[in-house]
């Protein structure tokens, strides 16, 4: 018992030094100035490339338009998801089984040949090089994901609690926003943070829906890795983690604080 | 508060007859049990009452008035499950106010309410417990003045003490019987356990595959079973095949007069505890070979000389390989057509 218990702790730390330190050697890269060969850490750092990149007018509009795109994702996915997830997860049905299929096909067939297909649809009705037209396709990667966490989230609520408040007199309104929503709404958080950082960290299909038009951080940030500019490319790298982490803490503490407020002070 | 009736109720679930039409009338401010071994149907029946469920034919009365088609929601009807089903992200006061809430009662109205089913369940003063932080009983009474606050016409418990240990079950029985006399409900209680039937309930309704073998008070269930099925069921029963003739019955015990006129083969059936063992004086001779001690009573195996075995349970003593006389009152041997 305590032997395994250590081992889990083993397991736990190289976990997490393996995720840390490439983040590490990302945040030296970025204010070095000089970091020749032999030595492990720079010999001088600056924090000049963070300046200009931060003075760039363009880094707004790309972080801007990246929060706005994920937001968007994440409520679109979650408004789609809940409905099919609720069905899937509790009730029994024919085409039970295959719904939970089709919800994964997205991420089955390679991402890039989705987004070739819709984008050929979205240039036919007029939405290719538009915020919708990229929220769609966002979204379209981020279902399976989110349909997978909640469908099991309901599976294991089950129908009782929700039976249980309608024999109290509970009307649908009153079952969804008392019983319903609070007793998934981890499951919801965990739904959100997925399509949130799906939609944040997607580069191709941006690029061939967006057709340019609209610039994300992953867009900003890719040219410069492929061209070898390490020291900008580790600064757009710190700007998209950072931005990332920021927000899901943010939405984790509003969602906190609403259940709190709600269910545990105000009855 | 309300009398319900069954008026050919039956339930099938993709062809398979769970329930089979049927009949039963509940009366107003009366407990009655709902007892048959798991997969009987126990708890679709109190689904259909609920609302949660629509029967398949058949119509559901409250007070006369058909309530197949209201909702779960207007029926008035609360289960209180096993697993007592209390919302984990609220507290004691909230859980027992949901429902005078759904009701829109005002604010002072619900305190006082919830402060008063409090003291009526002996829990005052948990009002802002989390489920989490109670004991299992505690639960289970939470659960139940949550149902009993909005004085349902009818309160349907479903298996509500399997899940507590055997001490708590007994004043937890007891519990519930004082609670439905005093608020005077009427109450479903469905379990699969005959002592909890007994001890619990004005009447018994026995339900064996989706049907209602018999609707009786306890005593005449024990004691005079309407067929084979359920004296089974109910269980320390000694069957003996044998003829009918002229009123009296004729098996390997003996010969009994009997208040029936059948002419055909049968099947007697004789409670352990209604078999007397004696050391002397008597027709049918046994032979005791195997002993169990259960506290209340001695279970004993008899060996009849004539062939065949039967059980007996009672307080005296005897050893393996005593020779005993195995006999029966008329009144204790009940006779079933042979089936």
């Amino acid at each position: 018992m305590k032997w395994g218990r250590d081992v889990v702790q083993l397991v736990m730390w190289t976990a997490a030094v393996a995720c840390v330190s490439p983040l590490l050697s990302l945040i030296m890269l970025a204010f070095s100035a000089q970091w020749p060969f032999p030595h492990l850490l720079p010999s001088l750092f600056t924090a000049d490339h963070l300046a200009k990149l931060l003075l760039s007018p363009r880094l707004v509009e790309a972080v801007t338009t990246s929060l706005a795109l994920a937001l968007l994702t994440t409520v679109a996915t979650l408004l789609l998801v809940f409905p099919a997830a609720k069905a899937a997860g509790l009730y029994r049905f024919r085409g039970r089984e295959a719904l939970k299929l089709l919800a994964l096909m997205p991420v089955m067939v390679p991402a890039a040949t989705v987004t070739m297909g819709l984008h050929y649809f979205m240039i036919r009705v007029g939405l290719a090089g538009t915020m919708l037209g990229v929220v769609i396709v966002h979204t379209v990667f981020a279902v399976p994901y989110a349909f997978r966490i909640l469908m099991y989230v309901f599976e294991i609520m089950g129908e009782q609690q929700e039976e249980q408040a309608a024999m109290l007199g509970a009307g649908p309104l009153m079952v969804f926003s008392a019983v319903t929503l609070p007793l998934v709404m981890p499951g919801m958080v965990a739904a959100a943070t997925m399509s949130f950082v799906i939609s944040f960290s997607q580069y191709i299909t941006t690029f061939i829906i967006g057709g340019g038009r609209l610039l994300t951080v992953p867009l900003l940030l890719v040219p410069h890795v492929q061209g070898g500019e390490l020291h900008a490319a580790s600064v757009y790298s710190l700007v998209f983690i950072f931005t990332a982490l920021a927000a899901l803490v943010l939405l984790r503490a509003v969602v906190r604080h609403y259940y709190r407020e709600t269910y545990f002070l105000n009855p | 508060m309300a009398r319900i009736t069954l008026v050919g109720v039956a339930k099938a679930f993709n062809d398979k007859q769970i329930l089979d039409r049927l009949d039963l009338d509940i009366k107003n401010g009366e407990l009655i049990a709902l007892l048959g071994p798991s997969g009987s149907g126990k708890t679709t029946l109190l689904k259909l009452i609920a609302g949660l469920d629509t029967p398949s034919a058949g119509r559901i009365e409250f007070d006369g008035s058909d309530v197949t088609e209201v909702s779960t929601r207007h029926r008035q009807a609360i289960i209180v499950f096993q697993d007592h089903c209390l919302f984990p992200h609220l507290t004691v006061k909230e859980n027992i106010a949901f429902g005078l809430r759904a009701r829109n009662e005002p604010r002072a109205t619900i305190d006082r309410k919830v402060d008063e089913i409090l003291e009526v369940v002996q829990l005052p003063g948990r009002q802002n417990s989390l489920p989490h932080a109670l004991s299992g009983g505690e639960k289970q009474r939470i659960a139940l003045a949550r149902a009993c606050v909005l004085k349902p016409r009818v309160l349907l418990l479903d298996e509500p003490f399997s899940n507590l240990d055997v001490n708590l079950r007994f004043s937890m029985r007891e519990f519930v019987v004082s609670l439905q006399r005093v608020l005077k409900l009427t109450c479903v209680l469905v379990t699969h356990d005959k002592e909890e039937a007994f001890v619990m309930a004005e009447r018994v309704a026995v339900l064996l595959d989706g049907r209602l073998e018999q609707v009786d008070t306890p005593e005449n269930l024990y004691d005079r079973p309407k067929n084979k099925k359920v004296a089974e069921f109910l269980g320390e029963a000694n069957f003996f095949p044998g003829v009918m003739a002229d009123g009296v019955f004729s098996c390997a015990l003996g010969s009994f007069a009997t208040p029936w006129q059948d002419t055909r083969q049968a099947v007697g059936m004789v409670r352990y505890d209604n078999v007397q063992l004696r050391r002397h004086g008597g027709i049918t001779l046994g032979k005791i070979k195997d002993k169990v001690f259960a506290g209340r009573y001695i279970f004993y195996k008899v060996a009849l000389a004539a062939g065949g075995e039967l059980m007996a349970s009672c307080k005296e003593s005897f050893t393996l390989g005593d020779a005993v006389y195995v006999s029966c009152a008329d009144h204790a041997m009940q006779v079933y057509g042979d089936s």
